[in-house]
């Protein structure tokens, strides 16, 4: 169904585009203008297709929890290990390591939230969870130019922060 | 949250940003009427910064320098929109002036409101937006990485600061082979680009490849993300062209880069255009809710911050509001003051000025966010095409509308290139944010004064540039061109309306920025889009290859060299340039 959703949408689009490029006088619209709409209509019924099958495949996946595609599970990982960060010893490689190991992650697969808890309430969770990261960069930046006390701070923030992120029931 | 003892917004940042922006605006103003084009300041502030805050003064903070990049690097764009468009007016009144044709009577005073108006405006439409692109679509923002990588360099370790000067240095030994022209061959290599054809492939397939690291380097930064700028460019010189030239479309007397020339300029182009501005559009209609959320965000972080006397880290919501009314204001007092302009026009102007000011600044925000490349000129040509339209071919108010629009998307791309740095090394976007406020119109009146001063200094008080002078002025040449275009109503209505639907069905597939992207990718030569889809290439091959580990701590330092290598000598060489032709 997606496959043939994207195949019908692209077709519909080179179809749309090249139509256009004819080149006519100022003014005036090219002759081939049906095709045109033909290449618009088959684009629109491709992308409704297409709109439907990412739902259903949401859909799927929350049913069948697969890890590395559920947002909230690397989500769950990213709370969990910022949870039991300590600004003492290599700080900035265990910062590293969360950033390029959860965070990264949830960060690949969070646009699933506009689908699963909506546009309104998905983007709130990827706005909420992009303060937490600024916080940590933070705190990063004030370890590394000798600033402990600001590094703690930005830390315990990030953490408040994590700990306030609601995340709707599905 | 207290920040107190932590320096960010201090008074060395801001004197440091103040000073570097003013000598960066001055250069680059008089580069851009010498070469023809301009150079972002950030990454030369930042190293400044880096060098003057930390090794002399011995207690700056990565935070405090970013302050510093931020307010140098916005000072210094604002005369980027100035040099694309006022000088256009001077050479248009000399031009027509030399045939006796009637001049256009202006005064520099609308055009000192509306840079004024455009400065503060582009500061103001980006403040939703950064939660939009930043926090939310993520976008990769090349040049905004490779300044934090500058900043952050010094506590990465001596690994990271190795690739990145290796990155640099390579870039910067490629850019002078390319610049001199050492490795060119006839017909292969010239003008910094790849000719591949060797009279097999067609030139109509555009088998040309532009010899920038920095392209590729922003590919190498963007990867799977930027993908769809690639494809759009595959689509218009893979599948339409060939199509156009089976069909017929293409003049039979057309052959060789005169056929492409044609293909680009006749049809391409205009599409291209005609996407950008349909796919902004619908992005907007597709995002609403995302971008009401993240409006719903700063009213909020206001209202904590006034009822619980909780410090925050974003712009207050008001800010963005009495922003906006000011600018309108300024928007219409600059177009009222040009003479032949009612108030019915300038209140018309007033308010479609700055509607299209924010579709504009999406546009290019997001093109720079996933490929580094602001398509300014495009967004002039329409600004100019609009207004004359509105005020009734009146040219003087047409310009003075679209310099505040170029002066407001050059900020807000900017602007939002500074906050990606902000965010990766933690600093706070309303501190950010008000700095640029600040001092961001120094940078107007400057740039304004720049151009004056160079036009009175040519004989009898007037010529310093243009055709003929030491400062030729291309870009303004070209809008000069456009705007004689206009006059004669050849403007390609159908290919605009056109390319704008097809624009709008690509922004409402389920992939972020595909309409832009796609947009503009038909809108600049393939050359860029080919080597900048290599680079989203070589990512995703590490990536799967070696892991993110690899691609955060070796790759993405190495492409940050490679940015700033060419940036630096691009600067240099354009300093070159003017000293060699003018002695």
């Amino acid at each position: 169904m997606k496959i043939f959703a994207i195949v019908l949408y692209v077709i519909s689009i080179v179809i749309g585009i090249s139509v256009s490029a004819k080149v006519v006088p100022a003014g005036e619209m090219p002759d081939n203008l049906m095709l045109f709409f033909v290449g618009v209509i088959g684009a629109i019924i491709g992308l409704i297709l297409w709109h439907r099958s990412n739902r259903e495949e949401v859909k799927e996946m929350l049913e069948n929890a697969k890890e590395e595609d559920n947002p909230l599970v690397h989500l769950a990982k990213v709370k969990e290990q910022i949870n039991h960060l300590q600004v003492e010893g290599d700080y900035l490689a265990a910062v590293d390591s969360i950033s390029e190991g959860p965070i990264f992650h949830f960060i690949e697969e969070s646009r699933k939230l506009l689908d699963i808890f909506g546009q309104e309430q998905g983007a709130q969770i990827i706005l909420s969870f992009a303060q937490v990261e600024r916080a940590l960069n933070r705190s990063w930046s004030a370890f590394s130019d000798g600033h402990i006390e600001e590094a703690n701070r930005s830390l315990q923030h990030a953490k408040e922060l994590i700990g306030n992120l609601e995340v709707p029931t599905v | 949250m207290q920040h107190n003892s932590y320096r960010e917004l201090t008074v060395a940042s801001m004197v440091l940003g103040l000073i570097q922006g003013i000598i960066l605006n001055l250069a680059f103003v008089y580069a851009a009427l010498k070469l023809g084009f301009s150079i972002g300041g950030s990454t030369v502030a930042a190293i400044t910064g880096y060098a003057l805050l930390r090794g002399v003064m011995k207690k700056g903070t990565s935070i405090e320098n970013n302050i510093n990049q931020t307010i140098a690097s916005g000072i210094n764009t604002v005369g980027t929109g100035i040099v694309f468009t006022l000088p256009a007016l001077y050479m248009l009144n000399a031009k027509w002036a030399a045939a006796g044709e009637p001049i256009i009577n202006f005064s520099l005073w609308p055009f000192i409101f509306s840079g004024l108006a455009g400065a503060i405006l582009g500061v103001v439409v980006i403040i939703p937006l950064r939660k939009q692109m930043i926090d939310l679509d993520r976008l990769r923002f090349p040049s905004g990485v490779a300044v934090a990588t500058i900043i952050r360099s010094g506590s990465t370790g001596l690994g990271k600061a190795k690739l990145l000067g290796l990155g640099f240095l390579i870039s910067a030994i490629w850019k002078l082979l390319m610049v001199a022209g050492w490795l060119d061959i006839p017909h292969v290599i010239y003008g910094e680009e790849l000719h591949f054809g060797f009279g097999i492939i067609p030139d109509y397939l555009s088998p040309v490849l532009y010899l920038s690291l920095m392209n590729l380097a922003a590919g190498m930064l963007a990867g799977r993300g930027g993908l769809s700028f690639f494809a759009g460019g595959a689509l218009a010189w893979w599948v339409i062209s060939p199509i156009a030239v089976a069909l017929g479309w293409v003049g039979a007397n057309l052959s060789g880069e005169a056929q492409s020339g044609f293909i680009y300029g006749q049809m391409l182009r205009p599409l291209g255009i005609g996407a950008l501005m349909g796919g902004a559009l619908m992005g907007v209609v597709m995002t609403f809710p995302a971008i009401k959320s993240a409006l719903v965000a700063l009213a909020n972080a206001s209202k904590l911050e006034k009822v619980q006397g909780v410090s925050n880290d974003e712009m207050p919501f008001k800010v963005l509001i009495w922003g906006l009314v000011g600018a309108v204001i300024m928007f219409f007092v600059a177009t009222y003051m040009v003479a032949g302009v009612t108030i019915t026009q300038a209140i018309l102007a007033s308010i479609i000025g700055p509607i299209w000011l924010a579709l504009a600044a999406l546009i290019v925000a997001q093109a720079t966010g996933m490929t580094d490349i602001s398509p300014m000129s495009g967004m002039a040509l329409i600004t100019v095409t609009i207004m004359m339209f509105i005020l009734n071919h009146n040219i003087a108010a047409a310009m003075v509308v679209g310099l505040a629009v170029c002066v407001a998307i050059g900020q807000a791309a900017d602007m939002m290139q500074d906050l990606k740095t902000g965010h990766l090394i933690g600093g706070r976007p309303k501190m950010q944010q008000i700095a640029q406020f600040a001092v961001t119109w120094i940078g107007a009146i400057v740039a304004i004064g720049a151009v004056y001063v160079l036009w009175k200094a040519g004989p009898g008080g007037a010529n310093g540039f243009g055709e003929g002078t030491s400062l030729p002025a291309p870009q303004a040449s070209v809008l000069m061109g456009i705007i004689e275009g206009l006059k004669t109503g050849n403007i390609p209505l159908a290919k605009y309306i056109m390319g704008g639907t097809l624009g709008m069905l690509l922004a409402a597939a389920p992939l972020a920025g595909l309409g832009v992207m796609v947009g503009l990718a038909m809108y600049l030569p393939f050359s860029i889009t080919l080597g900048y889809g290599i680079g989203c290439f070589i990512q995703m091959w590490i990536l799967k290859s070696k892991g993110v580990h690899f691609v955060e701590h070796k790759l993405v330092p190495f492409a940050a060299g490679l940015i700033i290598g060419e940036a630096i000598t691009g600067i240099g060489h354009a300093a070159f340039e003017i000293i060699k032709t003018s002695f």
